[in-house]
């Protein structure tokens, strides 16, 4: 206990310095120039159409038919500098679904105020956002963040709100906030110290503490890693590490090499009654790299071993895939794609192959094929085939018109003829 | 007739292949766009005309019309070819310049034409890869800009900025998997074109539809979750949890089974003289069960597995402890 109280101190101490760090940049904010006013918006509306069967018993057949309708609405600089708006959320309405009823439902994905100042010094957002930065590790929340560099490349930031479920609905009992403290040199790199503690039920279900890290030179050699440390636990265990080294200085030639030691207990909310089980522990090892001549030929490959703690077991996975690209901005596009995935207990290797083109600025064709062969059946299917064909029409410089057909033959489905329409229209404006 | 349908299947996707393997040739052998064969060698450097008399205007120089043209030249019957790459469908000169950029020639004027147009004068027709480049021109002058990330100097909207910097920002190949990558090394990087929302594009664990349904026509970029994926899902999930939870909570793996109806019992799971036992089952793989009945205190493992309850008291003999860790709440609260 007297750990944790020592964390929430420390969580407290870092919300103090952010806060004087805002302060310190007000000035910043009223002295800012003056930016014009944008406000913007995009529609993504997409009909979907499946057909679900099984060939062994006709009667299974299932129709569906839910149309989906994305909207983001935003604006920048919306009545005081620096001030922006956004929201985007979903609708889905299910016409025909035998199984589970014709239903109309929504969803908000993002909606947050935000103030960024003009200098990047002070941000402040305030609703549903994406915390991805240090032991936060991609948690999605209702709530408030501030972020400050109040002297230079010295960067500070803390977040609290709660953790975000579907349908808009708060568990109050699940909340989260933490805290991260860097040095930050935008060209060179930075090094930050963090935590992030996740309370659910009156309980700590996640407490992490963070360091993260990343080294460019040149713009061409990047090192990036963090390690997160379970803090509940006496002796500080690491619950994961991560080194990646990556050239990509040379559109010609793109390296990188990983290392990652991952414990899915880390990851797993400590409220959890299976959280005592689920310790297996795994190391993985790999890389990827890029090719590209003067010519239309690039290749692009990858290859990871991992290596599991419990029974010494084994897995990898590796795959290449040669893309042809033709014309300005690749018109034409040919590709194959080759992949062997062997995994805990099953593992599959896959044949595929793509082609895009655009014969007119406004049309644009897609072919897309692949099959996949199973070491173990699934559900007494040992492969499963895909099918796809696209068609999109660019009706403006904004807004395009896109019809897909697919089919799929899997253990899964057993088979599924799927169709979608799309139109995706987007509108931007300045004003003063 | 399970095998027929697959071969009736095969055989429409290999025709479509095909077919659309032969379009793909023949559009490429006929289709002939036009451009405009103009050299500006010839009529900058050979015939020493100044670039302001074709191109008037102030802060925005102007791409002259045909008319313009036809001052000095003679539109002569039949030899539209000598202008015209595809005279049988002539067409005007597209401006490809960005309309975000903030860029004043009257400003730039003392740098001088051939500082940032050098490649346009040795060409001997335009084409849009002639526009300066910036990291090579821009840069030049700029690079303290750039270097603090002021990029609103020059461009006035990031979130659609065609000029971004390839050589270091290209998008080519499977950038979709190293990208994480790059936003964890410094997401500022990305900001230059893309808004921070823009992530929630792909990351967000509330949408329904995932990144391959979304942009099906990005067949070339190395998505996740890319065709029958739910087939696959056990095998990667079981080869990389932390991939997986990276972005999704377990809640969402029992909300899904239980509404798709997988992964029942069978009818002896409660018998504990069966090899199908629940117990047994349960130590073997705990995480299938985890996949529906992880939920944290309310698990129905607990209705049962408790002092006094059908399942036994779940504490080994001597067991002690502080009761503070989140599991002893479930029960002792």
């Amino acid at each position: 206990m007297e750990r944790l109280g020592a964390l929430i101190n420390g969580v407290r101490l870092l919300g103090f310095l952010c806060l004087n760090g805002f302060v310190y940049l007000l000035p910043n904010v009223l002295l800012a120039d003056q930016e014009p006013v944008r406000v913007y918006a995009s529609s993504n509306t997409i009909f979907r159409f499946m057909e679900v069967l099984d060939p062994n018993d006709p009667l299974s057949k299932v129709h569906q038919i839910p149309a989906y309708e994305y909207i983001t609405l935003g604006g920048d600089n919306v009545g005081v500098q620096g001030l922006s708006v956004y929201f985007r959320g979903l609708g889905q309405l299910q016409v025909i679904d035998p199984v589970e009823g014709a239903k109309l439902d929504g969803e908000v994905l993002f909606y947050h105020l935000q103030y960024h100042s003009k200098n990047g010094r002070l941000k402040a957002k305030l609703g549903r956002q994406f915390i991805y930065e240090g032991a936060a590790n991609n948690v999605l929340l209702d709530g408030i963040m501030l972020q400050g560099r109040p002297w230079v490349d010295i960067d500070l930031s803390a977040y609290a709100g709660f953790v975000s479920w579907p349908a808009f609905e708060f568990k109050e009992s699940n909340y989260t906030f933490g805290a991260r403290a860097a040095y930050d040199r935008w060209d060179y790199g930075k090094v930050g110290l963090s935590l992030g503690v996740e309370r659910d039920g009156g309980s700590f279900a996640r407490t992490n503490i963070g360091v993260d890290f990343a080294y460019t030179q040149f713009r061409q050699v990047h090192l990036v890693g963090n390690v997160l440390f379970d803090a509940l636990d006496r002796l500080m265990p690491v619950q994961e590490a991560k080194l990646a080294i990556a050239y990509i200085g040379d559109r010609h030639l793109r390296v990188s090499v990983d290392y990652g030691l991952f414990n899915p207990v880390g990851r797993l909310p400590k409220t959890s009654i299976f959280t005592v089980f689920t310790n297996t522990r795994y190391h993985a090892v790999g890389g990827e790299a890029t090719a590209k001549g003067d010519g239309p030929l690039s290749i692009s490959c990858f290859a990871r071993y991992f290596r599991y703690e419990q029974n010494s077991e084994d897995g990898y996975q590796f795959g290449i895939k040669p893309v042809l690209s033709l014309g300005y901005r690749a018109k034409y596009l040919v590709g194959l794609d080759v992949q062997r995935v062997k995994g805990f207990d099953n593992g599959y290797t896959l044949f595929r192959g793509f082609s895009s083109m655009r014969p007119l600025k406004q049309i644009e064709l897609t072919l897309d094929y692949a099959e996949y062969l199973y070491d173990s059946k699934i559900h007494g299917y040992d492969r499963s085939h895909v099918a796809g064909f696209t068609l999109g029409y660019l009706v403006a410089r904004k807004a395009r018109l896109q019809g897909d057909v697919s089919v799929n033959v899997n253990p899964q489905f057993k088979q599924q003829v799927a169709g979608l329409i799309k139109f995706v229209y987007e509108f931007s404006t300045f004003g003063k | 007739m399970r095998g027929l349908l697959r071969r009736k299947i095969i055989a429409v996707a290999g025709a479509i292949s095909i077919a659309g393997g032969l379009f793909f040739a023949c559009a490429h052998l006929f289709t002939k766009e036009d451009s405009i064969l103009f050299s500006h060698q010839i009529h900058v450097k050979q015939e020493s005309i100044e670039c302001a008399e074709c191109h008037s205007g102030g802060a925005h120089k102007e791409i002259p019309k045909e008319a313009k043209c036809m001052e000095c030249h003679e539109k002569v019957e039949g030899k539209c070819g000598q202008c015209h790459k595809n005279p049988k469908h002539p067409q005007t000169w597209q401006d490809t310049r960005f309309p975000g950029l903030r860029f004043s020639h009257e400003t730039h004027e003392g740098v001088g034409c051939e500082k940032c147009h050098a490649d346009v004068l040795r060409a001997n027709r335009p084409s849009e890869t002639e526009t300066p480049r910036m990291l090579q021109v821009c840069m030049s002058c700029h690079r303290r800009d750039f270097r603090n990330i002021d990029c609103k100097r020059c461009h006035a909207d990031l979130s659609e900025n065609p000029l971004r910097p390839t050589r270091l920002f290209s998008h080519d190949a499977d950038f979709e998997k190293r990208h994480g990558l790059l936003a964890k090394g410094d997401h500022r990087v990305c900001a230059h074109c893309h808004r921070e929302e823009f992530c929630g594009t792909c990351h967000s664990t509330l949408d329904v539809l995932p990144p391959d349904i979304k942009f099906g026509e990005k067949v070339g970029a190395g998505l996740i979750h890319r065709h029958d994926f739910i087939t696959r899902h056990s095998i990667e999930a079981r080869q990389d949890p932390n991939k997986c939870m990276e972005c999704h909570r377990v809640e969402e793996c029992s909300s899904c089974h239980l509404k798709r109806k997988v992964g029942g019992h069978p009818p002896d799971f409660m018998n504990p003289a069966s090899p199908n036992f629940h117990g047994r089952a349960a130590r073997l793989d705990i995480l299938a069960c985890a996949a529906c009945h992880d939920a944290g205190s309310q698990t129905n493992c607990i209705l049962c597995h408790r002092v006094g309850g059908a399942g036994g008291n779940p504490h080994p003999s001597g067991f002690g402890g502080d009761k503070s860790h989140g599991v002893c709440k479930a029960c002792h609260r």
